[in-house]
């Protein structure tokens, strides 16, 4: 380290997360490595350490011998502002060398709200951020995560989007990219064979016709670029290597623990659930094998708590006898155990009070919609009666920390259902009074609102987004009505909801407003220190664009998407079919029962998903 | 109930974690290494562990000092190896032994400066030693309220030696552990204050070594 950097660590806050070093972190000797890659987050060290997929990826693409990835985290203010007074680039923690030096600069990229991070990590570094100014093969810039959904608001500035699930894709990516190295193949080159591989879409090898009112015409690839570009997903997700021995930061992160994930997937079909239609199919990891990763995880790390990760636990094939293993172990080395999205409807009291032993936490409820005709139409498959049900078995165990989750703004919501938020909380104070065992601990519930914002691959994607001073006048009406003493009402600003519209739906145009909004100071805007919704207002304007254009209109079912492109395995018929029964508040139900033909088991070779097997399994019986 | 002492260093990038960071490496290290410590009594029960002079983010440090509590006999060469594999970089044990002495018998820490001038001011090393020489070292201290205060460090911080290395210039001092503390920045704001043009462009700080009362070696 050099005593430039040294000085600058010694001004800024929590320097620890700027310096590498820790417990597992991966180390090579450069004379061995053919391709060095910078794996970005763009957001801080503390929030990127928490995030599961960088993890697996770091471990898996340096499982490759010729490879070494390394990790690099945006700065927060005060060092950012340090690092560019002293002209310091950007640099890996592991080795301290600039993102320059890299061969394959590669952003795991979750959130919208990041992608002015993205550029703001280029600029840093001194690498063009717009990717025509880039020309040679090194310096590449790659992409993967929930911004490859759709692609076209980040298509001026990556070089090549991985589409799905990294673990076996990344590695088929370097391994090419080692091999045009190795033959000095230029960058185009590069570029036409790598459009080879699936689930990799190159921006560059795709022309855009449009309509007069500049909605899309067609894509027209070149150079026998695939369309659309097909998701890539695991087939067998205990046969890829998880990392047990992930690194151990030297400071506090936000996640301090040990993940599992249980599955990949989720039964549910909730309409307006982009996680939900976009990681299918459905694919369940063996219990034994969860159990041993997570023994042999904490015996690695030192950690003392697990979490079990996946987008509706209670779902998970072997939930029982995952944790009965679990629990043994957490209990005889004092490592909590903890579940989150255990679901209203199948939570059962028994897993409740073996987790409890080890640690109780606060129960959260995600009703999303007030009114059960706005459930159905969500195809948010819970009752009321299902949620007073858990309420009172959660109440009469003893808890007396609620918290509510819900949705304003969705398609066809109206006053009612927002006036039905109030009164559940009201059934839910009345559920306690009757069922509590000690009324004088009181009762907490949290009611919480958030924005709806239509996002691509659902059968939301053609609805219109609320505005803010509607959904305001929404928060109003709730506000208003509550009357019960126990709630407390919290509802998320609308400000930012409004560019993570833009930019969930955006289209290749919205290139030019990212730029614009960086070069006005935008980066780390998923903070809201950071956050500035006049500078996208202003950026908007300056590029001729309007929010009636992104935001405020219904799409028609014909409109060529600007995410046509992506092809996440799900049949457009059967988002179409979803969004009419919407309109008809009609439930569909979850595939627990029966396969629903979304089309996405056609993603693996063998045509599998696990709901489809299990639905073909209850008929057999 | 095996009390034991741990000494090591904290040197290289790992100087940039704070100490209570540092307690927490610890705990999850010994977690890693199978070694179990006694936990605290009570509501929310902690690991009994103490490194008793805590280091300022940045310092670094040769000769630290972890007071544990095992909970069962293992012999200390046996300790030092299950734990060196199980660290970061930077941290490394350099020896483990029974807690014989308390560590408040501590009086005085080694601490060196390494000092790095543009170019360095003539006639360094003689300046420096009048600068603890003097009668009295007034220097300005922020209080825990914020407020500053003036606090004469003359008699608790001591010249030891001084020498130039290639780039820079190091200056070895005894600077008292407590009663009062004397904290390093001190020393270059006592340089600030009575010859500013010692000030350096930049500094390290190292722990070389813990005295007690008669600077003879502590263990
Ligand atoms: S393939 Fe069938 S079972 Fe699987 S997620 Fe789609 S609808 Fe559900």
């Amino acid at each position: 380290m050099t005593d430039d950097l040294r000085a600058v660590l010694n001004k800024v806050q929590k320097p620890a997360r700027y310096v590498g070093g820790e417990y597992n972190q991966i180390i090579k000797d450069k004379k061995d490595i053919d391709v060095r890659v910078a794996f970005c987050f763009p957001d801080t060290y503390e929030i990127g350490m928490s995030n599961l997929g960088m993890s697996i990826l770091y471990k898996t693409m340096n499982s490759l011998p010729y490879v070494w990835c390394e990790r690099v985290f945006a700065p927060w203010g005060d060092m950012y502002r340090e690092m560019k007074e002293r002209q310091l680039p950007l640099y890996g923690l592991e080795s301290g060398d600039s993102l320059g030096d890299f061969d394959v600069i590669a952003f795991s990229v979750g959130y919208e709200m990041a992608y002015t991070t993205v550029l703001d990590m280029l600029d840093m570094s001194g690498i063009p951020y717009r990717r025509e100014e880039r020309n040679g093969l090194k310096n590449l810039v790659v992409a993967g995560g929930t911004i490859s959904l759709n692609p076209a608001p980040m298509a001026d500035f990556i070089d090549v989007f991985f589409v799905g699930e990294g673990e076996e894709l990344d590695n088929e990516f370097l391994a090419l990219y080692k091999e045009a190295k190795d033959n000095g193949l230029g960058k185009y080159e590069f570029l036409k064979k790598a459009s080879q591989i699936r689930g990799v879409y190159v921006p560059a090898l795709y022309d855009i016709e449009y309509n007069e009112d500049m909605t899309i015409k067609r894509f027209l690839p070149k150079e026998g670029a695939p369309f659309p570009v097909r998701k890539r997903v695991i087939e067998d997700l205990d046969s890829v290597p998880f990392p047990t021995d992930p690194i151990v930061p030297n400071t506090e992160v936000i996640h301090d623990r040990i993940s599992l994930e249980l599955f990949r997937g989720c039964f549910r079909g909730c309409r307006f659930c982009q996680a939900g239609f976009t990681y299918r199919p459905i694919r369940m990891k063996d219990s034994e094998t969860l159990r041993r990763q997570g023994v042999e995880a904490v015996n690695s790390t030192g950690h003392n708590e697990i979490t079990l990760l996946s987008l509706s636990t209670s779902d998970y094939c072997e939930l029982e006898k995952l944790c009965d293993g679990l629990l043994k172990f957490c209990e005889e080395r004092s490592v909590g155990l903890s579940l989150p999205s255990l679901r209203v409807d199948n939570f059962s009291i028994d897993l409740m009070e073996k987790v409890q032993k080890v640690r109780k936490s606060g129960l959260t409820f995600a009703v999303e919609g007030g009114s059960q005709r706005l459930r159905d139409a969500i195809n948010k498959n819970v009752t009321e009666e299902e949620v007073m049900n858990s309420c009172r078995i959660a109440f009469e165990g003893g808890w007396n920390t609620i918290k509510l989750y819900y949705m304003l703004g969705l398609p066809t919501e109206n006053d009612e259902d927002i006036r039905g938020i109030a009164e559940m909380s009201d059934k839910v104070q009345y559920t306690w009074r009757t069922y509590t065992r000690n009324r004088k601990r009181g009762l907490k519930i949290t009611v919480s609102t958030s924005c709806f914002i239509p996002k691509p691959h659902t059968p939301f994607q053609w609805e219109k987004q609320v505005g803010m001073e509607e959904y305001l006048r929404k928060v109003n009406i709730l506000r208003d009505s509550i009357k019960a003493k126990s709630v407390t009402y919290n509802w998320h600003d609308a400000e930012t909801s409004v560019v993570e519209g833009i930019l969930s739906r955006g289209d290749f145009r919205i290139g030019n407003v990212i730029e614009s909004v960086f070069k006005k100071g935008g980066r780390l805007e998923a903070w809201f220190e950071y956050f500035d919704l006049n500078r996208w207002l202003e950026a908007l304007d300056e590029n001729g664009l309007s929010l009636d254009f992104y935001l405020f209109r219904d799409r028609a079912y014909e409109e060529v998407l600007p995410w046509d492109i992506i092809d996440v395995g799900v049949l457009k018929g059967f988002l179409i079919t979803e969004n009419k029964k919407a309109h008809r508040n009609e439930l569909t139900g979850d595939c627990g029962e029966r396969c629903l033909g979304c089309g996405a088991f056609t993603l693996t070779e063998g045509g599998y998903c696990y709901g489809k097997e299990k639905a073909a399994l209850s008929k057999d019986r | 109930m095996e009390k034991k002492r741990l000494r090591f260093q904290k040197t290289g990038n790992i100087a940039f974690i704070s100490h209570l960071d540092l307690m927490h490496t610890f705990s999850r290290a010994f977690s890693r290494a199978g070694l179990a410590l006694k936990y605290s009594e009570g509501f929310n029960p902690r690991p009994v562990m103490s490194s008793p002079f805590p280091l300022s983010v940045g310092q670094e440090s040769l000769c630290e000092i972890l007071d544990i509590t095992l909970k069962n006999d293992i012999p200390d060469d046996e300790i030092k190896e299950m734990l060196s594999s199980k660290l970061p970089e930077g941290i490394k044990i350099t020896a483990v032994y029974d807690q014989t002495l308390k560590s408040s018998l501590v009086k005085w820490i080694g601490v060196q400066f390494r000092l790095k001038y543009k170019k360095a001011p003539d006639e360094c090393e003689n300046r420096i030693r009048a600068l603890f020489d003097r009668e009295e070292i007034v220097i300005s201290k922020r209080t825990k309220s914020g407020a500053l205060s003036d606090t004469d460090i003359k008699g608790n911080a001591l010249f030891k030696s001084f020498e130039i290395s290639e780039d820079s210039c190091l200056l070895n001092t005894y600077l008292s552990a407590s009663d009062p503390t004397v904290n390093p920045v001190g020393v270059i704001s006592a340089f600030e204050k009575y010859d500013p043009e010692l000030v350096p462009e930049y500094y390290t700080v190292t722990r070389t070594e813990l005295y007690d009362r008669d600077l003879n070696i502590f263990r």
